[in-house]
């Protein structure tokens, strides 16, 4: 009987130590997803990729990951994804909800169409994954759900209302769901990075070009995003550097409910909670 | 010439002083904050339209000196009309009370995507909705006051809230970047915070509890369907005192951009910014389990 439960005991350290864990990553096939992807096979585990972008997800099968097609806003790919990785693996340990997009423009002039596709993909999608997880998560009784918010789920600034109210939105909605899954050892993870080199400004950057014309808000415009950002696209993190810290998470025995990193991140939440709205208000016109 | 200018200046006076009348428009006016504050703005001299889904119990204000209004906010056509009948008949909004607001109760598994996205329906696309419809006419104008009823979960939260916590946490970054955006246009936008109210979103998160308690693998947080019985209220705050603060931000020259008040609202927004997340955690934990 003790030589069982040492045994057990033995098996289970090597077993958490050195057994690749079952991954699932949306949004693979570009930026933080990709490096995501890249860093974790490179690590050993076994991670399924998805993506909207089927062509683009492809190099995932040429370097030992599986590609899906995974359109967070369409429930049956979603169903699909999750029951492929449980018949092929009986398990899932790690889900990192990282698809996402930018709706940027003034919030008055974006169309209720496109603030509810903000949402279809950032929310709701990303709940739609984590609702077709967690009962096998929950039938494991350990796991770890990985959500990528951004530096603006806790800090705003002009043009980026649609989008950071998504990522305020999805910060409590994480906040709830660590304290509701605590009983069934499945932690919940809040990644917060600061400007990121990927595809992010090019979406966002294609909704303030459709947003520009006509708008009553020209003045926060500025010059088109590709020149009046530049100081912020030439201070850009490389993507490796949420790969890390999304590593780091999944390692730690006891993760830390957040975890900020990328240029501008910790500056940027440390200033949000140093100033009062109305200074804050003033630096962040300042500066843009 | 020189009269006529001074009479401009009078009226401009008149207009804009603190005392003056002012068109309001309040969403979910038929219960709760929306019915104190309009009953509230109404005794104040103003001249107040309340919108609500509930037609039959919003008819009180056309008796107290209210317009009554049928609106859903999750119906673009039924936003669209209340700003134009408002306009038409008033020619001014001045100040847009978003006050209609549900509470969808249950763990965040549990509930259907569909009940999730009826949360957001109402309390952040119908936002959207309304403030959309009213900023043309106030930008126009070149004033106006945007109040943006959130609650102390739009900074705090708790077990089986997630949804309703995720849409006023929403709620609060989307204000934030609207005050930014509209002060140009002499508009400002003001977020309440409130606490623990006597109104009636408790029922309304009941009957989502009693829905998806039933076959959860959640108990633990649900508790006993007795316990949520009991509950007199004893401890929450009349909405008189957010009707109150309400006008108070309508009043003030420069408002502030957050007012909370009511029951537990500033105890709970100090110990979420004060302690770390997990004592958060454990704390919420205790006083709700």
């Amino acid at each position: 009987m003790l030589k069982k439960i040492l045994l057990s005991l033995l098996m289970f350290g090597f077993i958490s130590a050195n057994t690749p864990k079952v991954i699932l990553i949306t949004g693979t096939a570009l930026g933080i997803g990709k490096s995501a992807a890249e860093y974790l096979i490179d690590k050993g585990h076994i991670v399924y990729g998805g993506d909207i972008l089927v062509e683009e997800n492809l190099y995932l099968n040429d370097i030992g990951g599986i590609a899906l097609e995974m359109d967070v806003t369409n429930q049956e790919h979603i169903d699909k994804a999750v029951q492929q990785i449980i018949n092929e693996h009986g398990r899932i340990d790690v889900l990192v909800n990282n698809a996402g997009l930018g709706v940027y423009g003034a919030i008055e002039e974006v169309t209720m169409e496109d603030a509810y596709y903000q949402y279809d993909v950032n929310l709701f999608g990303l709940a739609r994954v984590t609702k077709s997880v967690l009962p096998h998560m929950r039938k494991q009784k350990s796991g770890t759900i990985i959500n990528i918010s951004s530096v603006l789920g806790e800090t705003y600034g002009p043009l980026a209302g649609w989008y950071l109210s998504s990522k305020h939105a999805l910060e409590g909605w994480s906040d709830a769901l660590r304290v509701e899954l605590k009983e069934f050892d499945i932690d919940v993870v809040i990644v917060q990075p600061g400007a990121i080199n990927t595809n992010f400004f090019n979406v966002s950057g294609s909704y303030l070009d459709k947003y520009r014309e006509d708008s009553n808000y020209l003045h926060l415009y500025g010059q088109p995003v590709t020149d009046s950002e530049s100081s912020v696209l030439s201070n850009q993190s490389d993507p490796i550097v949420i790969a890390k810290v999304i590593n780091k998470a999944i390692n730690a025995r006891n993760p830390k409910t957040r975890y900020a990193a990328g240029a501008y991140s910790k500056l940027g939440k440390f200033l949000r909670q140093i100033m009062t709205d109305k200074m804050f208000d003033r630096f962040i016109l300042f500066i843009n | 010439m020189f009269k006529k200018f001074i009479i401009t200046m009078l009226l401009v006076g008149s207009v804009f002083s603190s005392d003056k009348q002012k068109v309001v428009l309040i969403t979910g006016t038929a219960h709760g904050i929306g019915k104190s504050t309009a009953q509230y703005l109404i005794d104040k001299g103003h001249i107040v339209y309340g919108g609500d889904i509930l037609v039959e119990e919003n008819l009180y204000l056309n008796d107290i000196g209210g317009i009554s209004l049928e609106m859903d906010v999750t119906k673009q056509d039924h936003v669209d009309n209340a700003i134009n009948q408002i306009i038409a008949e008033q020619g001014r909004i001045d100040v847009l009370v978003n006050n209609a607001g549900i509470a969808v109760g249950s763990a965040i598994e549990d509930v259907s995507m569909e009940d999730a996205m009826y949360q957001f329906e109402v309390n952040l696309f119908g936002i959207g909705r309304t403030v959309k419809a009213a900023l043309p006419h106030m930008r126009a104008q070149g004033s106006g006051t945007i109040i943006n009823i959130s609650s102390v979960l739009g900074k705090a939260y708790n077990p089986l809230y997630g949804w309703y916590v995720s849409s006023k946490h929403a709620l609060e970054g989307w204000s934030d970047v609207l005050r930014l955006e509209v002060k140009q246009f002499g508009i400002d936008v003001v977020i309440i915070e409130p606490g623990m109210i006597k109104t009636n979103i408790g029922n309304y998160s009941a009957q989502y509890f009693e829905k998806y308690s039933k076959n959860s693998e959640y108990k633990n947080f649900y508790g006993s369907p007795d316990d949520s019985d009991e509950n007199t209220f004893d401890d929450y705050s009349d909405p008189i005192v957010i009707a109150k603060v309400i006008d108070k931000a309508i009043n003030a020259k420069n408002p502030k951009t957050r007012y909370s008040a009511g029951a537990y609202s500033w105890i709970l927004l100090t110990m979420r910014s004060i302690l770390p997340d997990k004592w958060f955690d454990s704390l919420i934990v205790k006083v709700t389990g």
